[in-house]
């Protein structure tokens, strides 16, 4: 269990990327939704004790991870947002290499353990071909297998899946649905289906704030009978988001497919549809939006 | 479009910093070198001033070279940043001609770099109107040789180097690459510059060095002081054809940036890698079903041990990651080649090499490849610092639960695995090249310690290169500031901050020697090296508290953080490293500056000054002088001691009373002296002078006896310039270095003007007018004796052998100590020497003469030609000169800390680092070895039969009379041809130094102890001189000369009286050549604009000739005017023949015949015998001519027709 506690931090560039972030990550899989520059990426680097916070506590079963790190990182495993190899290294070699480095000292274990893993992100028929041929996919496979060497209870994945086809986004889902239920793991990503698909609860996360917290389909049910739908002109846009609390908008056939959130039935042409996790991502950000309008004023 | 381009191109850099940077920096360093002395880029000396044309130049042109790192910036960033950056697709899918876009960056980026250097320029104006230049050396401000510079050197050099990067830049569109090509132009430079050491193929040498540098330094190098401050060099010859090569070779590479610029090829390599990546993911499957993750059982070990093991595997992976690098293994070639090179092209005396012995061997690791390796540290220091920031995988490893000193400790590993490497590679090749040359006598052991000692000072560097990373936190910066370090170091030791204690990794200098290995020299290295490696340890411990692990880098943050990491080993390393730095840095002062006397080199430089302020009013004061000398010298190698017990009995030679003594002694000495009744008047310890009243006069004609005892001791260690007097293996000192001596020492003072004026001296004359007979009552050697008897007792431990003048009269062994009982019979100059040595002997003898040669055990290769040449000299001097005053000869080698040869009576002092290893097996190698100890062996006639008084001259009399008297015995052993070779290295020299001089040329007969003139000039004149009027009339009139003035008592005799025996000999005719030779500086320009033959019906050769004849005269600032030509000058004609065993034909002599020259242009036509090949005027070489290359033409077949009917 991942406590934080009033996390602060701002940048000497005076941009505040955290403000009183307070957040409990439980056991299992957890998704972390924002837009680029929420600060999901300084919260996950200062958990991958790469950052340090102003003010603050995180806590990780009694382990306190601001001041010790060394005891943080025998047990992290990170998947970091940008993340590169050495081209001319092969795939076995870097991770037996990663594996000494996280503490498997025996020389037999770690074969195994290498060979374990590459079996498991698919990549052992490819383990003597230089990193540098590798694909964005097989290169986010192998980040994974590097950051699941060593057993670690905590595993921050930071935007893995941005970039990939669908098919590789798949298959990397797929592997991090098989992380064992005991380990806390943190999914950071601005891709709502991510967390839709995979994680048992979640935070969504702006400008440095968490906004919501919950399990998808409780947050869901928050706003469920509430969204509702019209296709509209492209002309009768902007009218319609001075009326309505308009969340998304789309393009559809040449109009614009609009949704709205109205615990009340807006009027015509709207048409009630199930909500789903996007519609709480979208109206989530609204309101912050509106909030901090109306506190603006 | 084309404008546009350029006009951004220019715009974008001056918004960068870099140029913001780079150019103030240049600024400075002109500056800096023209308004002060601590900054030296070649340059002024004495007279030339220091804007002059010359050194304007020169700085801007080796300013290029410097250049070269910098430009890489600009002109491949113009390249580079839109693929580094991905916007070339922006840019190339604009409809931009191709042309417009790489001619507008490339000349862009260009006036960029050339703006750099008009700071460079502006930095030379400034320095020069500083007020506190001394404006004696400042010359009025001119445009012209500005203009000179960029059009000829800087503008070309840049362009030239902007068309290689360029088209580096655009075809590998990677940094690093482009770098590779930095270093490989810096080799191409350093070769050129090392193959134009060699005479005999300096000009094709400096055709291939692309900066032009070598072709200006050819072009000026036989300029004078006036020339230098006055002329430009014409373009035109090698320096034009120069010029335009490199400029078109620049341009050529340029235009081949045009291919790598084929729009569709980069998007071919795009598409190679996506299709490559492709193929990749095909090969990875489908999606599939994942199992359960469930990894293999296995333990986390997170101790010390396994620390250890992660630090062993991550030096050995970030080793191999440099190593198994192309880049590595090209710079690993580059260093051998260097080794080789230097090798090569090493310096030669006279052109002839020495063997391949250990100790030289070792010097190559000096000089540039020293250079090189800081800049490999410094290179690859910054490379493995960012080497996981580079590709992004820095995250994962800051992330792993590795203790900080991990990847640190491993990349110092991996840097230290490439420095050792690399010198392993450059002895691995030394060692080759002495199994190629034949030579076999391979000292591992001492290549070991070799190896180790210049290991040591690039090991500390390493981490300071990786501390200056770390704490920057800026790839850049740590560069920049790690040239800032070594620049500094540099600029420290030239402003005289000297002191190891401050200068990082400094420590003395070690020199080897064969005889005495590395002797004394070893403790303090030990010492200094523990020193920096504790202040080592500090900065590694430093870079651990600094190091930013993870993505944050504001200093608030690493400070917060380094006070976190301050536990533990850091803090141990740290607060030990300090204690211990200071607890041996403590150690280190008291050795050097209590035990010892530390006294920087202005220091020196100041108490020389005040040596003469305080002193010099007691220049002309009566003394007495030394009439009998008799020592005990006890040496006692092991603990480098001297004791001396020495007894001088004085005489008051002058017509009035003498109440006071003036004396001189080594302030580094225990002196005692014991004397007759006296009263002390002064006494200066630091200078080492005394003034003592005597009770009683010294009455004119009484003597006295004058006893002291010196005691010589060289306790703990100095910070440099260690004393080599005494040391374990081959002592070597002489009288005047320990023992006390009577008056003002004139030979003290400073002579360079401008050093005399910043220290408030009034100029004075370097020497005594020639004909002052006051100055000639002492002669140029001593001015405390004449000639005196000499015996004296030497000591030393009982496995050496102790050598002073004289004739052993007994040797014995006392309470461990070996002694040698050493007589004079005849009077000698007060100038004797001590020396002891663990040595061989080999004796012979010449009429009734013993000849003895002392060396160490290994140098037997020329000992042969040395005992030849000192019988063949003996019989040289003894038929044509005088008689020999002594009864043996003796050759003593010493240590190579100094490399001459010096005569003292019947001993020769003689360093192994000269002739004892000379590699004489080549036939064609001049043989200096003859030479010189021919010259040293004439010494006993020219100094210690005939020596001159302390005026203008003297050394003529000494030092020219000996070139000549060798001259003429290698002439016999080795013919006419050997001696043109010969005598043209000696014109070389004596025109390349004229430049150098720094207060005034003289002619020969005025000589001012000039080297170039008493020696190298010398022997030109000497040897035209006799060519002239025939040794057979110049010989006797010597003989007559000695034979009037050998051993005389003062007044001495001086270069006039000498001309006179000499003047007497010559030939109303011929006088004139003394004026011009002796009297004058006289110079000739002769050459040949035209030859050719016709084939007679009979079967000879007319051979017609056309030359042009110039003479001038100089005066001592090198200014100029010529005279009418009214000369006797050789005109000859050469054929070849074949000799067998031989590959090369010998030249023959067809013509030979001084002809008189009345005309500036002369035509003559001449029969000669066989086909001519080779004619010319002047052809031998006598003359002193500005160019002596062109003097001789091949003879090509002319017109048959008009000559053939004549």
């Amino acid at each position: 269990m991942l406590s934080i506690a009033n996390l602060s931090k701002t940048y000497s560039n005076g941009v505040q990327a955290l403000k009183d972030v307070n957040l409990d990550v439980p056991k299992g899989m957890f998704g972390l939704l924002g837009p680029n520059g929420a600060g999901k990426s300084t919260l996950m680097r200062t958990i991958a004790t790469l950052q340090e916070a102003d003010s603050g506590t995180i806590a990780l079963d009694g382990l306190d991870v601001l001041h010790q790190k060394d005891e943080v990182r025998k047990v992290l495993g990170y998947l970091p947002q940008e993340f590169g190899v050495y081209p001319r290294v092969s795939a076995e070699v870097l991770l037996d290499h990663f594996a000494l480095l996280k503490g498997i000292s025996r020389p037999k274990e770690r074969r195994e353990v290498v060979e374990a893993l590459l079996r498991q992100t698919n990549l052992w028929d490819v383990r003597r071909r230089n990193l540098g041929t590798y694909s964005g996919g097989m290169r986010q496979r192998f980040g994974i297998a590097q950051a699941l060497l060593g057993n670690p209870r905590l595993v921050i994945v930071d935007e893995p899946t941005a970039g990939l086809d669908p098919q590789e986004r798949n298959r990397f889902l797929n592997l991090l649905s098989e992380i064992g239920e005991n380990v806390v793991v943190i999914l950071s990503t601005h891709i709502v289906e991510d967390v839709s698909d995979l994680c048992s609860r979640m935070a969504i996360i702006n400008k440095g704030q968490v906004l919501l917290t919950g399990a998808p389909r409780e947050v869901i049910d928050r706003v469920q009978g509430a969204i509702w739908r019209k296709l509209i002109g492209k002309g009768e846009l902007a009218a319609h988001e001075e009326q309505f609390q308009v969340i998304s908008t789309r393009l559809f056939a040449g109009n614009t497919m609009i949704r709205v959130f109205s615990p009340e039935n807006p009027g015509t042409g709207f048409e009630q549809v199930t909500a789903d996790l996007e519609d709480v991502y979208f109206h989530t950000l609204r309101q912050s939006r509106a909030q901090a309008q109306v506190q603006a004023a | 479009m084309l404008k546009a381009i350029f006009e951004f191109e220019i715009r974008y850099h001056l918004r960068q910093w870099l140029f913001w940077l780079v150019t103030p920096v240049f600024l400075l360093l002109c500056f800096g070198a023209v308004s002060s002395e601590a900054v030296q880029i070649g340059g002024g000396v004495g007279n030339v001033h220091r804007n002059s044309p010359y050194v304007i130049m020169q700085f801007l042109t080796t300013m290029t070279v410097l250049g070269m790192f910098v430009m890489t910036a600009f002109v491949a960033s113009s390249v580079q940043r839109d693929f580094e950056h991905n916007t070339h697709a922006l840019f190339f899918s604009k409809p931009i001609r191709k042309s417009d876009y790489l001619i507008g960056r490339f000349a862009g980026s260009l006036v960029v770099s050339v703006l750099i250097f008009v700071g460079c320029a502006l930095g030379i104006v400034l320095g020069s109107i500083m007020p506190w230049v001394d404006p004696e050396q400042i010359g009025a401000f001119q445009f012209g040789p500005y203009i000179y510079a960029f059009l000829v050197f800087v503008i070309p050099n840049l362009v030239f180097m902007g068309g290689i990067l360029f088209s580096l830049a655009s075809f590998s569109r990677n940094l690093l690459t482009t770098y590779v090509g930095v270093v490989l132009l810096f080799v191409l430079l350093s070769i050129s510059g090392t193959m134009t050491a060699d005479l005999e193929n300096r000009q094709l040498a400096s055709l291939l060095d692309p900066f032009g540098s070598e072709s200006l330094s050819i072009a000026t190098q036989y300029w004078t002081v006036d020339e230098k401050n006055n002329d430009l060099p014409p373009v035109d010859g090698w320096l034009l054809v120069n010029r335009l090569v490199w400029t078109g070779v620049g341009l050529g590479i340029f235009a081949l940036s045009f291919v790598a610029f084929d729009p569709s090829r980069s998007e071919r390599r795009a598409q190679r890698r996506r299709r490559k990546r492709l193929a990749a993911d095909a090969a990875s499957g489908a999606v599939e079903a994942v199992a359960p993750l469930t990894l293999p059982r296995f333990q986390l070990a997170f101790s010390s041990a396994s620390h250890w093991r992660q630090f062993l595997l991550q030096a050995r992976i970030e080793a191999a990651g440099v190593i198994k690098g192309v880049l590595f293994l090209i710079m690993l070639l580059l260093g051998v080649v260097f080794v080789v090179l230097n090798w090569q092209f090493r310096d030669q005396i006279y052109g002839t090499s020495t063997y391949p012995v250990t100790r030289v061997m070792l010097d190559i690791f000096q000089g540039n490849f020293y250079l090189f390796l800081i800049i490999v540290v410094i290179f690859y220091s910054g490379e493995l610092i960012w080497k996981e920031r580079a590709v992004r995988l820095n995250e994962v490893y800051d992330a792993l639960p590795v203790p900080s000193w991990v990847p640190l400790a491993s990349k110092l590993m991996a840097l230290w695995a490439v420095v050792t490497l690399f010198l392993g590679a450059g002895i691995l090749s030394t060692i080759g090249i002495q199994l190629f040359s034949g030579y076999t006598r391979l000292e591992p052991g001492l290549y070991l310690t070799g190896l180790l000692s210049s290991l040591v000072p690039f090991l500390l560097i390493s981490v300071l290169t990786i501390f200056f990373q770390v704490a920057s936190n800026s790839k850049f910066l740590g560069y920049l500031l790690s040239m800032l370090w070594m620049i500094s170091s540099i600029v420290l030791a030239a402003l005289d901050f000297d002191h190891n204690l401050y200068r990082y990794a400094g420590r003395p200098s070690m020199p080897l020697s064969d005889m005495n290995g590395y002797g004394h020299f070893i403790t303090p290295f030990l010492w200094f090296t523990f020193y920096w490696g504790l202040f080592a340890l500090v900065l590694f411990g430093l870079s651990m508290l600094f190091r930013v692990r993870g993505t944050e880098a504001s200093w608030k943050t690493r400070w917060k953080q380094a006070r976190e990491r301050f536990t533990g080993p850091a803090r141990a390393m740290i607060v030990l490293g300090l204690l211990g730095f200071v607890a041996v840095g403590s150690f280190i002062f008291y050795n050097t500056n209590i035990l010892n006397r530390y006294t920087p080199g202005d220091e020196q430089e100041k108490q020389t000054a005040e040596y003469e302020k305080r002193y010099r009013q007691y220049k002309d004061v009566d003394m007495p002088r030394i009439t009998a000398v008799r020592t005990d010298v006890d040496i006692f190698p092991r603990e480098r001691r001297v004791e001396a017990r020495g007894h001088y009995r004085m005489k008051n030679k002058t017509a009035r009373p003498i109440d006071k003594i003036y004396l001189n002694v080594n302030p580094e000495v225990k002196t005692k002296l014991i004397f007759r009744p006296h009263s002390l008047e002064k006494r200066d310890d630091q200078l080492g002078f005394l003034i003592y009243r005597l009770q009683q006069p010294l009455r004119p004609g009484e003597e006295m006896d004058f006893d002291f005892t010196v005691e010589v001791t060289h306790p703990g260690f100095v910070n440099s310039g260690s004393d080599t007097g005494v040391v374990y293996n081959g002592s070597f000192f002489s009288n005047g270095a320990y023992f006390p001596s009577l008056g003002y020492q004139a030979g003290r003072q400073l002579q360079d003007r401008g050093k005399r004026r910043k220290y408030g001296l009034q100029p004075v004359d370097r020497m005594p007018k020639v004909d002052d007979l006051f100055a000639r009552r002492n002669n140029y050697l001593t001015a405390d004796a004449d000639w005196i008897d000499f015996e004296t007792t030497v000591s030393t431990s009982p496995d050496q052998i102790a050598i002073a003048p004289g004739y052993l009269q007994r040797e014995w062994v006392k309470d461990g100590r070996r002694y040698f009982h050493y007589k004079m019979d005849s009077p000698i100059l007060h100038f004797y020497s001590y020396l002891s040595a663990d040595y061989q002997v080999k004796r012979d003898s010449y009429k009734g003469v013993n000849i003895e040669i002392y060396y160490h055990a290994p140098h037997t290769y020329n000992l042969d030609r040395m005992i030849d040449s000192i019988k063949k000299s003996l019989d040289y001097y003894t038929a044509n000169f005088s008689p020999y005053q002594h009864r043996q000869v003796r050759i003593i080698e010493f240590p190579a800390y100094a490399t001459f040869a010096q005569s003292f009576p019947n001993t020769i002092p003689y360093s192994e680092g000269i002739g004892f290893i000379a590699n004489l097996k080549n036939e064609d190698a001049i043989d200096y070895v003859f030479y010189i100890t021919a010259h040293e062996v004439a010494h006993q006639w020219w100094a210690h039969q005939v020596i001159g008084g302390n005026v203008q001259g003297a050394t003529m009399l000494s030092e020219t009379m000996s070139q000549y008297s060798a001259l003429m015995v290698m002439e016999r052993e080795y013919g006419k041809e050997k001696m043109r070779r010969f005598l043209k290295y000696e014109l070389d020299n004596y025109l390349r130094n004229r430049g150098s001089e720094v207060v005034e040329e003289l002619p020969l007969m005025l000589v001012e102890n000039q080297q170039y003139i008493h020696y190298r000039k010398g022997s030109v004149v000497l040897y035209a001189l006799q060519d002239y009027i025939g040794q057979q009339r110049l010989n006797p009139a010597l003989s007559r000369y000695i034979k009037a003035v050998a051993f005389q008592n003062p007044p001495y005799t001086n270069t006039v009286e000498y001309m006179k025996y000499v003047e007497a000999a010559t030939p109303p005719e011929l006088r004139y050549v003394l004026d011009d030779m002796f009297r004058k500086i006289t110079l000739f320009e002769n050459r040949v604009t035209d030859a050719t033959y016709t084939r007679r019906a009979d079967g000879k050769y007319d051979v017609n000739l056309t030359f042009e004849a110039k003479k001038v005269r100089s005066d001592g600032k090198g200014k100029e005017t010529p005279v009418p030509i009214n000369d006797w000058i050789d005109v000859g004609v050469f054929g070849e023949k074949a000799v067998a065993g031989k590959s090369k034909p010998e030249e023959t002599v067809l013509y030979l015949q001084k002809r008189h020259i009345t005309q500036p242009r002369t035509t003559v036509q001449l029969v000669v015998d066989q086909l001519p090949v080779r004619a010319g005027i002047d052809p031998m070489n006598k003359l002193v001519d500005r160019n002596s290359d062109d003097n001789r033409k091949k003879v090509t077949e002319g017109a048959a027709a008009g000559t053939a009917g004549k």
